[in-house]
């Protein structure tokens, strides 16, 4: 086994051994061997542990009292397998459970104050906007401007938010190869030895995490603008239906916006402001009400659907410029109804695979061969659209249905990747019950505010369990009886009967002053807060903010004492928070990452964490900065699910063919029990510890 | 016409199968880089036959000779300009040496990549995947006047939805989806006269007829896979819409035709000599 500071001495040759393994995938060369051979009697490589095989089946959101639950009643042999010849606890997650924060701990060994992720959104602080916590694109060079053209000096880019080293990248310090299938916040994904496709925080084909399209020729029955989408209005005319497909932002193309104009017209501006136009890509619907089916052209390809049907993937290009320069994506139509409503949903249109515009995969052109291998497939964030559920854009049956294509794609990709298994170390990432337990909640909890009768998908979360204890069988039949299989989740999950409010709790309790109290719950976020008179805002599922000087742009509390006593007061009002109309503690927690935390990162984050107790969650408006007029609202949308509270009540699971030393592993323990697999020293900085008993 | 073209398209297309058979079995790429081969070696020939060898060595020749004296005399302004002339006036002789066998040439040319196109224009259907059959009639008012156009198919097609109707393009669509490996035929009928396409499912690199049109004469040479359809058939044609052949080259997928263009050429250019011809 090697000692850390010889790791570290040895750094550089294994970074040369990665170079020489990167470009010589499938067959070692006589000089990779004798480089090989090299390291080992530098101690760079450890052989004996070159030989062990590891697989991670990564499970967001399984909950250990469901699976303990579905087990108990025989629905899960594969588990129950799987704990008998090994072990299984709980496992703890991170505050706040939230998938990019739990996962980021998992991979880097980190808590939140090291990799810098506290929650799926951080706030720019000078704009008070959110933005996505895992990547940030990067624009291109300043253009030159000819007319409405627009050419950039130089490509855009993206880069990562997340901060630490990945145990697969230690693994490849050390001469180990893995693949790793869909790993949430890993996008773009990092460069280590073997291959790996990104997962949760890869955005749409236009820079969002999932904007779906739904074109109704009915679109005053819909509000004018939702969240995660947009509808656009479409008319039928001799069975005929025109409609656009959006993609992102041509940078090629500059109009000036119609607010300059019009300022200028009124002579109250000489400089017009520019924007880009969105490339579209035009499509036909030709209905038969006859055949009670559809004919789609978009672009070059045609294909048929019949009422209530989804689309194989279709691929969308869409021209920056004409027959020069164009950006490919794919998408899933689905045909929800014909008449006497025209209604089509559009997925979100995905990076395409074939012929990514961003890279998804490492090395490259791995999603590539994927594509050959398997079809086109999802790519961006979460392929289960909860927002279109949700917004009733699908019911949940339509819902249901995606799950399962998304579900279906993902195991094709388990049985390839468990038959080309080469690799040392295997992960794979199933996101299904964690959108099931969000979305279908409801459906089996009679006490929950929006439960509904559905004698299908009351059954369904147990469902998509059995379906995940199917695949573990799969698994476990095709590993090798000296591969040390892990199972684990990110969090578990609890019911979501009530919406708290916490920036119209913080308004209540004299935290924030608005400009116009009048205009409470309406314009947009933040946008009536008197800065100069607010100590603290909320933004984030479980974030709370100190509106400090010298960070805020209208920062109005002095570091130092003042605070430090501002943080007492708000932990002492949380911990006391009452919900009038039950009588209950809705926050059971308050963490302050400066003082709990370890690392680098941890002054980046939220000065509080809110802890919320079971059954209550933060509101979906309040973390975006919008102050509705009560603090606590009974919760009756499909998003009926949760996990966004204290993290105590919600640990995840860990079950695995070797025994488990700890009675409480953590997330962060597992990834020094990955490390301590191959005879790897945990760097310094990793907080947890093994809890992995060595195979006898 | 339509019957010359047709037994023309016949003995053709059963001939490149002849020759095309071996090569099939290297995969795309590399029948690809077998076929630019014997393609670039044929049109060398050709070329050959149909143009003045003596000719063309003559004007190159010549040409070669006016650009060693324009290095020769390049202080001598008034000879450095007239050299000039003179390589103007000899390329362009050389063009009209080349351009009737060339113009001969695009007829060669264009019957290799027709036959070429049935090949590698598009791959069979994969088993499970779908597809759109297009049925293309002559006259719309049959799509209006209740008489149904209907789509048979043997049980290794599953067709999966009726007969989607669009009237402003006079066509009928249905999805197809292969089920078994194997070479079908879907019959497409009005209730008086009937019409069978092939739909191939499976294989490797095998032909694959797109469409299958009417007696137009320029159709019929464009789509030699199948006979044309008859005059007297209210169809025009039915198009069958197979998903494209991917060839990669280091991962990145390639025209065919480009490929074809690129290889033939450096395999033509190459061989030259060895087949004596002056290009």
């Amino acid at each position: 086994m090697m000692q850390p500071g010889s790791e570290r001495n040895t750094r550089a040759k294994t970074n040369r051994l990665q170079s020489a393994e990167q470009s010589h995938h499938s067959q070692p060369s006589l000089a990779s061997l004798l480089l090989i051979l090299c390291c080992w009697l530098f101690g760079a490589v450890d052989l004996s542990a070159a030989n062990k095989k590891v697989m991670v089946l990564g499970i967001d959101g399984m909950d250990p009292k469901l699976l303990q639950t579905f087990v108990d009643q025989g629905r899960m042999p594969n588990f129950k397998a799987l704990m008998a010849e090994g072990d299984f606890r709980p496992l703890q997650t991170t505050m706040p459970p939230q998938s990019p924060v739990a996962w980021s701990t998992f991979m880097t060994g980190m808590d939140p104050g090291g990799h810098g992720i506290y929650d799926f959104i951080h706030v720019d602080y000078d704009t008070m906007a959110p933005y996505s916590s895992m990547a940030k694109a990067d624009p291109g060079g300043k253009p030159v401007n000819i007319g409405s053209w627009s050419f950039p000096t130089s490509g855009g880019g993206v880069h990562m938010l997340r901060k630490g080293t990945t145990f697969w990248q230690m693994f490849g310090e050390h001469g180990l190869r893995s693949t790793i299938f869909r790993m949430p916040v890993n996008f773009p994904p990092v460069k280590a030895p073997g291959r790996a496709l990104a997962g949760m925080g890869v955005p749409d084909i236009a820079g969002t995490l999932g904007t779906f399209s739904f074109y109704t020729d009915h679109r005053r029955d819909w509000p004018p603008t939702v969240s995660g989408g947009e509808i656009y209005e479409v008319s039928v005319r001799s069975n005929r239906v025109e409609g656009k497909l959006y993609g992102p932002d041509n940078s090629f193309r500059r109009f000036p916006t119609k607010e300059s104009l019009e300022l200028r017209e009124k002579g109250r501006g000489d400089s017009l402001k520019y924007e880009n136009p969105k490339m579209t890509q035009d499509f036909v619907v030709h209905i038969d009400p006859k055949a009670g089916a559809a004919k789609f052209v978009v672009g070059d390809q045609e294909f048929i659907l019949k009422e209530k049907e989804w689309s194989d993937w279709v691929h969308v290009e869409f021209e920056a410029i004409p027959h020069l320069i164009s950006v490919s994506s794919a998408g899933r139509f689905y045909l929800k109804q014909l008449s006497p409503k025209f209604e089509l949903y559009v997925t979100p249109l995905q990076i395409d695979p074939d012929d990514p515009v961003m890279p998804i995969s490492e090395p490259a052109n791995w999603s590539k061969h994927l594509c050959s291998e398997l079809g086109r497939f999802y790519t961006h964030n979460i392929p289960e659209d909860a927002q279109a559920f949700n917004h009733g854009v699908l019911t949940a049956r339509e819902f249901w249905d995606q799950m399962i294509l998304a579900y279906d794609e993902r195991s094709r990709a388990l049985d390839y990747l468990l038959k080309h298994q080469d690799e040392d170390f295997l992960f794979v990432y199933f996101g299904t019950v964690d959108q099931g337990c969000h979305m279908l909640w409801h459906f089996m909890d009679r006490e929950h505010p929006g439960f509904v009768q559905d004698d299908v998908l009351k059954d369904g979360i147990a469902k998509l369990y059995e379906m995940l204890d199917g695949r573990l069988g799969r698994v476990r039949e095709a590993i090798g009886k000296d591969t040390t299989l892990i199972v684990m989740s990110d969090h578990g999950f609890a019911p979501f009967y009530w919406e708290v409010n916490l920036n119209t709790w913080l308004l209540e309790q004299g935290f924030v002053t608005l400009k116009d109290p009048s205009k409470q719950d309406s314009g947009e976020p933040y946008s009536n807060v008197d800065w100069s008179r607010t100590r603290a805002y909320a933004a984030g599922l479980n974030g709370l903010y100190i509106n400090l000087k010298g960070r805020e742009k209208g920062g109005a509390v002095t570091a130092g004492a003042e605070y430090d006593a501002l943080l007492d007061q708000l932990e002492k009002a949380l911990l006391a928070m009452k919900d009038p109309r039950n009588g209950k503690s809705p926050v059971s927690l308050v963490l302050r990452p400066r003082r709990d935390f370890q690392g680098s990162e941890k002054d980046k984050g939220p000065d509080i964490l809110v802890g919320y107790s079971r059954g209550y969650r933060s509101s979906s408006d309040s973390p975006l900065g919008l102050f509705p007029k009560a603090v606590f609202l009974d919760n009756k949308s499909p998003w009926s699910g949760d996990h966004c509270i204290d993290y105590r009540l919600v640990p995840g699971i860990l079950v695995t063919n070797r025994r488990i030393t700890s009675q409480t592993p953590t997330l962060a323990d597992l990834t020094v029990s990955l490390l301590n697999e191959y005879g790897i020293a945990p760097p310094k900085e990793l907080i947890g510890k093994d809890v992995l008993e060595p195979k006898k | 016409m339509a019957s010359v073209v047709s037994i023309f398209n016949t003995v053709l297309t059963f001939l490149f199968g002849l020759v095309y058979w071996p090569l099939k079995w290297l995969g795309p790429f590399w029948s690809m880089v077998a076929v630019s081969w014997l393609g670039g070696m044929l049109m060398v020939w050709i070329f050959g036959k149909v143009s003045d060898q003596v000719a063309i060595e003559r004007t190159r020749n010549r040409l070669s000779a006016e650009l060693l004296a324009l290095r020769l005399f390049k202080d001598d302004l008034r000879i450095f300009f007239s050299i000039q002339n003179q390589i103007l006036a000899w390329t362009l002789k050389y063009l009209r040496h080349s351009l009737v066998p060339m113009l001969i040439l695009m007829v060669p040319t264009m019957i290799l990549l027709i036959q070429l196109n049935l090949h590698y224009g598009a791959r069979p259907l994969r088993v499970g995947e779908q597809t759109l059959v297009k049925v293309k009639l002559r006259d719309a008012a049959a799509l209006g006047k209740g008489s149904e156009i209907t789509l048979k198919a043997p049980e290794s097609l599953k067709i999966e939805t009726q007969g989607v109707r669009v009237e402003e393009s006079k066509e009928v669509s249905w999805r197809v989806r292969g089920a078994s490996p194997g070479r079908f035929d879907l019959t497409v009928s009005d209730g008086k006269v009937s019409v069978t396409k092939n739909v191939v499912v499976g294989g490797r690199l095998e032909g694959v007829s797109t469409m299958r049109t009417g007696e137009h004469w320029l159709t019929s040479l464009l789509y030699p896979g199948e006979a044309p359809i008859g005059s007297e058939s209210p169809i025009e044609s039915i198009e069958i819409r197979y998903p494209e052949l991917d060839i990669s080259i280091l991962g990145t997928s390639v025209n065919w035709l480009i490929l074809f263009l690129v290889f033939s050429l450096g395999f033509g250019y190459a061989f030259k000599g060895v087949l004596g011809v002056k290009i």
